[in-house]
């Protein structure tokens, strides 16, 4: 597809940069208003200066070249780093595939309102140039050779040369035959044109422009360095992702002295192979301690460990080399050994590497926590900001597997809140942070805004890492049963079990059977759960499985369930599934929670609604069970935020709307109890007296009521009420998590509109007092409230929150529109 | 994989191309850095460890 350009000649207005070169207007016109188009050269044809001229605040400019395009996860950072410039937030993490990125792009288009795109050199990375093409906003893509997009607008080189009259008003003093040859000799490619003027007059030599704001020489006038002196230069201005790579290549003596600083940096940014390749290529004599240490690194991360193995046992066999061999634990398969090793290395020299090591190893799940705590405490004092998030990570993953939400919660939160504030940047990492964070929220009841966050990380996973998208996947499943979308659940969970490999098959069988059992497909969920369990019924993870089958047992109700629900309640698994096994056991036995050894009670200390319906359902079989553990000994529950429900003595009772509607009003009446007149002016119903009476009655049948004045004749608990409550004991994040939509939001009775309108602001107004970011974030979320916003925008500023820019997006996106609404106004 | 496979590959896409026991340098700052230090007495950079 060929651009039409007499259809697009606009009247061009002159800027000052364009001033004298008649070329640059001409194509700065014919680019300004395309939407996508692919202009059919490169540098040599001036590609970069047009790009430049064109440059605006709103512009993301990708200048792409060997090293940055070599993978995915490179040509994702210059993504990640061009898009983060621009928003003035890290919003994009790097050490990710560029397909991450631009899913999470897609998922915010608000961020990139009015924004245009442009890439240097986009044949060097197609798939990346593909997809930034798909984003909605202007795309101008310089593209050098063959086998451009097709079905692009595209400025052929023809048209993107320097034309003759053009070339001439370039070079007014040349005399014509030299500017003959010239224009012959570089076929009018701008650039080469302007190198070639530089020879033959006193012009200097052109300067390539570069996004980054530096300039460029072209190529072909490169200068020649002593790589020593590049080497200097490049440490002296902290380059080190370069510097590493001149050293190992030229100066290999030098590597030792900053390995360590740069391979940290390698790390941050998620460039495992090229670590790999500058350390592995080094000469044996150059392979120190610290240099094979990174090595190690680098190979880990990139799955060339068969390459590095060799070096580094040869090695180890020969030297102590503490540091490397603390490295080099995670690797050893036997595990005894493997513990052994760890602990002697953390007792001789502890660092927070060793101790991370051991902690993390620790068979002992409590030490292991002690240890962890120690690695962090020491990292603080002697390690590097990297150390505190990695050993705060693993100790998060840890109370999380002992069953300490509470704790696993907030140590998640302070690695998240590290690694913002230090500018990390290693995007898996912090993926794993978020999803044990995730984690540990919707089983203490803070589900209040996490949805959007993992569905948009979900999304982005699934095209950029598949393997950490399963997890996201299982998380998700999870979110959406205790949310009560029980289709969408499944869907996720099944796709989980699809894809998982025997090892994890067990710990997302689980999750599938839940989704299953909540359906009452029973048959279905036994089915699931017995594969499963065939398939790893002798195998040391096969306690997931045996889990799933107790469930589906259970739920079925043959007591042949117990035993395996048993046996993973007193294991070592994670609590989640001890959790889970406890209470089918409980709805399974008969027995009630007192029943229980301390060790199980406890791990339910911190578990709220949310965490029961994730372990177990549903809510019409484990009411009685959930409230036991909860301690909740209210005859009746009344729920009005999000899907009404009426619970009495466990058992769910089916109402129609106008009951359901009676009973909140009389539920909402704290005092001795409403007469006849009340209940008719409550209700706004006019008549006889005689209907109230009938509809009371009619009511009695399902809910204890008493006599004139009329009251719930027990004791009772409205949902409503509850938030009040966690309000007004600062307990927000429950408040919000409870709030799972508007009171009783299908009434139009003006008592219960009223109270929901009290409701939603009393909540506002409690959030606008809060400084939890989180409380914050999740309320501007689901409420897209503009002072919020604001708040929310000024607190991530200060706790460098790359969710500053969504912040920002929104406040920008709501001012418009309070903007556009005022113009009616004033036009109507 | 040998280490000349590596050297090779790290050089195909290497940040400052070799050419004769040189490096190419079109980065115009790191340049000038090169072309002021010629003319000034030599200083070595600060240790990072």
């Amino acid at each position: 597809m060929h651009l039409d350009l007499k259809r697009s000649q606009p009247p061009y207005a002159s800027r000052k940069r364009y001033d004298g070169d008649m070329w640059l207007e001409r194509l700065c016109g014919l680019i300004e208003n395309a939407d996508k188009l692919i202009l059919a050269g490169g540098e040599r044809e001036g590609v970069d200066f047009v790009f430049e001229a064109l440059m605006t605040s709103k512009t993301l400019w990708l200048a792409l070249d060997a090293p940055s395009a070599v993978s995915s996860v490179t040509q994702g950072n210059l993504l990640a780093e061009t898009v983060n410039r621009a928003l003035g937030s890290s919003f994009l993490p790097l050490a990710l595939p560029y397909t991450f990125h631009v899913e999470r792009l897609k998922a915010h288009q608000d961020l990139l309102e009015g924004y245009k795109v442009f890439v240097s050199n986009a044949q060097l990375a197609p798939g990346l140039a593909e997809s930034l093409l798909s984003l909605n906003c202007q795309v101008v893509l310089g593209w050098q050779g063959d086998d451009p997009p097709t079905q692009i607008c595209i400025l052929p080189k023809t048209e993107l040369v320097l034309t003759f009259t053009e070339a001439s008003a370039e070079a007014p003093e040349l005399p014509t035959d030299t500017l003959n040859n010239l224009y012959k000799i570089t076929a009018g490619a701008y650039l080469e044109f302007h190198v070639g003027l530089s020879r033959l007059t006193t012009n200097p030599l052109p300067e390539v422009p570069h996004p980054s704001g530096a300039t460029l020489r072209p190529i072909g006038q490169e200068v020649l360095a002593d790589p020593k002196k590049v080497l200097d230069h490049l440490l002296a201005q902290g380059r080190l992702i370069e510097a590493l790579e001149v050293a190992c290549l030229n100066v290999p003596e030098r590597v030792e002295s900053f390995v360590g600083v740069a391979g940290a940096s390698y790390q941050d940014r998620g460039l495992y192979e090229h670590l790999f390749l500058n350390l592995y290529s080094l000469d044996d004599r150059f392979q120190t301690e610290a240099v094979l240490e990174w090595l190690l690194v680098g190979a880990v991360g990139c799955s060339h460990l068969n390459d590095a193995l060799p070096l580094v046992e040869t090695y180890l066999d020969k030297h102590k080399a503490n540091d490397l061999r603390a490295r080099y634990v995670g690797l050893i398969k036997d595990p005894v050994r493997q513990l052994e090793m760890a602990e002697f290395l953390a007792t001789l020299n502890p660092t927070p590497l060793t101790l991370f090591q051991w902690g993390r190893l620790h068979p002992k799940a409590e030490r292991g926590v002690s240890i962890l705590k120690e690695s962090i405490r020491l990292a603080e004092t002697s390690g590097r900001a990297y150390e505190v998030v990695r050993n705060s990570g693993a100790l998060a993953e840890h109370l999380l597997y002992l069953g300490d939400f509470s704790a696993s919660r907030t140590w998640s939160e302070w690695a998240l809140r590290r690694f913002d504030q230090h500018d990390l940047n290693d995007g898996k990492r912090l993926l794993r942070l978020k999803n044990n964070w995730a984690v540990a929220r919707m089983v203490m009841g803070e589900t209040a805004g996490l949805r959007e966050e993992l569905w948009s990380l979900q999304g982005a996973l699934e095209t950029s890492l598949p393997e950490v998208a399963l997890t996201y996947r299982q998380t998700l499943a999870e979110l959406e049963l205790v949310e009560g979308r029980v289709a969408s659940a499944q869907k996720l969970a099944e796709s989980c079990v699809w894809q998982a490999s025997r090892r994890f098959l067990g710990q997302y069988v689980v999750t599938l059977v839940r989704t299953l059992i909540e359906q009452d497909a029973l048959s279905e969920a036994l089915h699931e759960a017995e594969q499963a369990y065939a398939l790893t019924e002798h195998e040391p993870f096969g306690q997931g499985a045996r889990l799933a089958l107790g469930m589906a047992l259970s739920a079925l109700g043959d007591p042949a369930a117990l035993p395996h629900l048993e046996a993973v309640m007193h294991s070592n698994e994670a609590a989640e599934r001890r959790c889970a096994a406890t209470l089918y056991y409980l709805a399974s036995s008969g027995k009630n929670a007192a029943s229980l050894p301390p060790e199980l009670l406890t791990l339910f200390k911190d578990v709220r609604r949310s965490g029961l319906v994730m372990f177990s359902g549903p809510a019409t079989r484990f009411q009685k069970v959930w409230a036991e553990v909860l301690g909740d000994n209210v005859p009746l529950r009344i729920v009005t935020l999000g899907k009404p429900g009426v619970y009495l003595h466990g058992e769910p009772v089916y109402l129609s709307s106008a009951k359901m509607e009676l009973l909140v009003i009389l539920a909402l009446h704290r005092g001795d109890g409403l007469n006849v007149e009340q209940i008719q002016d409550l209700m706004a119903r006019s008549g006889a007296k005689q209907n109230v009476r009938t509809a009371m009655s009619r009511l009695r049948q399902y809910v204890p009521i008493s006599a004139a004045p009329y009251k719930l004749a027990l004791p009772y608990s409205l949902d409503a009420y509850e938030v009040e409550t966690l309000v007004a004991a600062g307990r927000f994040r429950e408040a919000l998590a409870l709030y799972e939509g508007p009171f009783l939001n299908n009434s139009s009775l003006s008592k219960i509109s009223d109270y929901r309108a009290f409701l939603e602001e009393l909540l506002r107004e409690a959030v606008l007092t809060s400084d939890d970011a989180e409380v914050l974030y999740s309320f501007a979320e689901r409420f897209d409230d503009f002072e919020v916003w604001e708040k929310v925008s000024d607190l991530f500023e200060g706790l460098n929150d790359p969710r500053v820019a969504v912040a920002r997006a929104r406040i920008a996106r709501l001012a418009a529109e309070f903007g556009d609404s005022m113009n009616d106004f004033q036009i109507v | 994989m040998t280490k000349q496979e590596a050297r090779e590959r790290l050089m195909k896409s290497a940040h400052f191309p070799l050419l004769q026991g040189k490096v190419l340098v079109r980065d115009n700052v790191l340049i000038q850095l090169l072309e002021q230090r010629a003319s000034r007495p030599q200083t070595l950079p600060a240790p990072l460890r």
